[in-house]
């Protein structure tokens, strides 16, 4: 692909997304991805936050059409080069995967197969897209191990996974994923807890990536500081739709929307330092309540039920996408302006 | 509740764990030892919270574990309230049970799925004393309101609640017992953001209202920055630095400490700074590196740390550090 690129540099184009999870032999509908639209340009970095249960890693799923059990892609577009992924044939969608999007799990462990030798594992996309073999692949690999920033690639093509430090493990990852010169990297970052330098070493290596080859990045995260340190545009994702999108500096000075207001000011930790030692008791502004159940959605905004600017109108009627400036818009009847 | 107590609640004076590894599975000789927790010196006073931080492996759980008389420490002791806590045995160990409890991690883990939530908080006090059901019920049922939870739900299960009602249920049944200390060993990390700054006000308001000292283990650094008096950053098995909260974050002397912090996520995107990067991983704490544990991996090294075990050094503020940087005479080459 590459040489044919659309117009404006749009690499990935998702229209109205919808994806609903049939559970309980359809009894129970979950709805996960509810109406989403974005537009991803070539080499950016794109965001998506969200709680668990707001959709944002069925989202990156859906991109690739790994869907779970019982999960449907029920309507819209994802136009990746200005092809349709969602009308693709499953073989020529496995020609994708791995070659033009490439995808990425923070935990390396869950990526690599303990039985096999690093080098082996990093060919493999090599193998199956390009047909590489013999002296030539290997050559690849040691070049892309080097790539990564590991030292005497060599001597570890030939080592397992437990023979690796974590850090190490996840730059095999790393070269794995760039390997075919995929044009877009999806991100998925887990919930559970991460030692704050293992996540740091993690974040460098895809700003490396990044640079490297130049490839765009979605990143899914639940921490919006992951977004101040990477990204260039956000969404913040609530209820399976997007409450928000605006480039990174935009949200964090100008938030339009109630959701996105009070996670900035529900992270712990990000007050100012005078204020902590004045008072370190203070307590944390919080949101009430939980985020609503996805096979059992009210009828209006989804945040109306937590949200302290919501009225009638909230309640029943959902919001439409409010455009308040270039790349800035707000799902709210009331966003801030 | 608070009784005027002389000194620290809490005073753990060179804790030690060491376990002997073993060369085989099957020859029962000894090839080495472990040094999970190595010469580890702290207090904790009434009301205050300290914060154990440091990266996976660094031996804040194994510290855990030995004040929750989980494990016996291989040499140190722990004193709370003035007694001696690991030659308690009856009624004494008893009484320490009472008066510490823990909070873990995962409460989709930590909470019996078979248990009702009142069997569940009540446990502890059904298994310590002698009450009649009535009593139990109205002791459950006052601290589920007491962590915001409605007594009329009791009798459902588990299963029944969001992520942030199962961690009260966690709080709830530590609390019975109306200990004097917590140990929460990641309170919050399994929580999404938005119930997180529920739960941290919670154990917040309850601190208060109950002048509960807390020790708090966590690798997220902003809740540790947002909840502790004190903190103490361990690296293999020992403190390489201590003090006051607002000196670790803002003023940290030892590069393990600034190396840590500056791996922060930033609040906002100009708050993008310089990361220390640190290469490698902790090394085994089979085979610590000699002199200072942290060479192998510091940015600022130099010859004396492989010969000599850093001293601890004393900063204003009843701030410590261990590194040879802060002791001019070796910087300085005299």
């Amino acid at each position: 692909m590459g040489g044919t690129s659309t117009k404006d540099g749009v690499l990935l184009e998702v229209r109205d997304l919808e994806m609903s999870i049939f559970a309980d032999g359809g009894n129970r509908i979950v709805r996960a991805v509810n109406g989403l639209s974005f537009t991803l340009r070539r080499g950016r970095t794109m965001g998506i936050i969200g709680e668990s249960g707001s959709g944002k890693s069925m989202t990156s799923l859906s991109i690739l059409r790994l869907l779970p059990r019982g999960a449907r892609i029920l309507g819209g577009q994802v136009l990746f080069d200005g092809r349709d992924l969602v009308s693709l044939a499953e073989r020529d969608l496995r020609r994708m995967r791995g070659r033009h999007i490439a995808m990425i799990l923070q935990d390396p462990m869950v990526s690599l197969d303990p039985l096999y030798r690093v080098g082996d594992q990093v060919a493999e996309p090599l193998r199956t897209h390009q047909g590489m073999g013999g002296d030539a692949l290997r050559a690849r690999v040691i070049e892309l191990l080097g790539a990564v920033g590991i030292p005497a690639p060599e001597s570890r093509f030939n080592q397992y996974p437990h023979q690796m430090s974590g850090g190490m493990l996840q730059r095999i990852v790393g070269a794995a994923a760039i390997s075919c010169g995929p044009e877009l990297l999806i991100a998925d970052e887990p919930t559970t807890a991460l030692d704050p330098t293992v996540q740091a070493q993690y974040l460098d290596l895809l700003e490396e990536l990044q640079q490297r080859t130049g490839l765009a990045l979605i990143v899914i995260t639940h921490d919006l500081g992951v977004a101040a340190r990477l990204c260039d545009d956000v969404i913040v994702m609530y209820a399976g739709r997007a409450a928000e999108k605006a480039p990174v500096r935009t949200l964090f000075e100008r938030p339009a929307h109630p959701y996105t207001q009070a996670l900035l000011s529900t992270l712990p930790g990000r007050r100012a330092p005078d204020d902590i030692k004045v008072d370190a008791h203070k307590r944390l502004p919080t949101i009430e309540g939980q985020p609503p159940d996805l096979a059992a959605l009210p009828p209006g905004c989804p945040f109306a039920p937590r949200c302290p600017r919501a009225d009638a109108k909230c309640r029943t009627e959902m919001p439409p996408e409010v455009s308040l400036a270039t790349d800035h818009s707000a799902a709210c009847w009331y966003p801030t302006t | 509740m608070s009784t005027i107590t002389p000194g620290p609640l809490l005073a753990v004076e060179k804790l030690q764990k060491h376990y002997a590894q073993s060369r085989s599975m099957f020859l029962r000789t000894q090839a080495g030892v472990v040094k999970a927790v190595d010469g580890v010196s702290f207090q904790v006073p009434v009301g205050a919270t300290l914060g154990l931080v440091g990266e996976s492996g660094c031996g804040k759980s194994t510290t855990a574990r030995l004040l929750l008389r989980l494990e016996d420490p291989t040499g140190g002791r722990i004193q709370f309230d003035g007694k001696d806590v690991h030659g308690a045995v009856g009624p004494a160990l008893r009484d320490y049970r009472t008066n510490v409890q823990a909070v873990f991690q995962d409460p989709y883990s930590s909470l019996n799925p078979r248990m009702r939530v009142a069997g569940i908080i009540g446990e502890p006090l059904s298994a310590n004393r002698a009450i009649s059901a009535g009593e139990l019920r109205d002791a459950v049922a006052e601290v589920m309101q007491t962590v915001g939870l409605n007594p009329q739900s009791a009798q459902r299960f588990p299963h029944e609640f969001s992520g942030g009602q199962r961690q009260r249920i966690a709080i709830a049944r530590s609390l019975i017992l109306r200990p004097r200390l917590l140990v929460l060993d990641e309170p919050v990390s399994a929580l999404d953001v938005s119930i997180r700054a529920q739960i941290l006000n919670l154990l917040m308001d309850l601190q208060e209202q109950f002048g509960l000292s807390y020790l708090l283990i966590s690798h997220d650094l902003d809740v540790i920055a947002e909840m502790c008096n004190e903190i103490a950053v361990m690296y293999l098995g020992q403190i390489a630095e201590i003090g006051p909260a607002a000196e670790i974050v803002d003023n940290p002397r030892h590069p393990y400490t600034q190396a840590l912090f500056s791996a922060r996520l930033p609040a906002h995107p100009d708050g993008v700074s310089a990361r220390i990067r640190l290469t490698g991983d902790i090394p085994s704490p089979l085979n610590p590196p000699s002199g200072c544990r942290f060479r192998t991996r510091c940015p600022q090294v130099m010859p004396v740390c492989a010969e000599r075990v850093p001293p601890v050094t004393h900063l204003p503020n009843g701030h410590l550090a261990s590194c040879h940087l802060l002791n001019e005479s070796v910087v300085l080459g005299v």
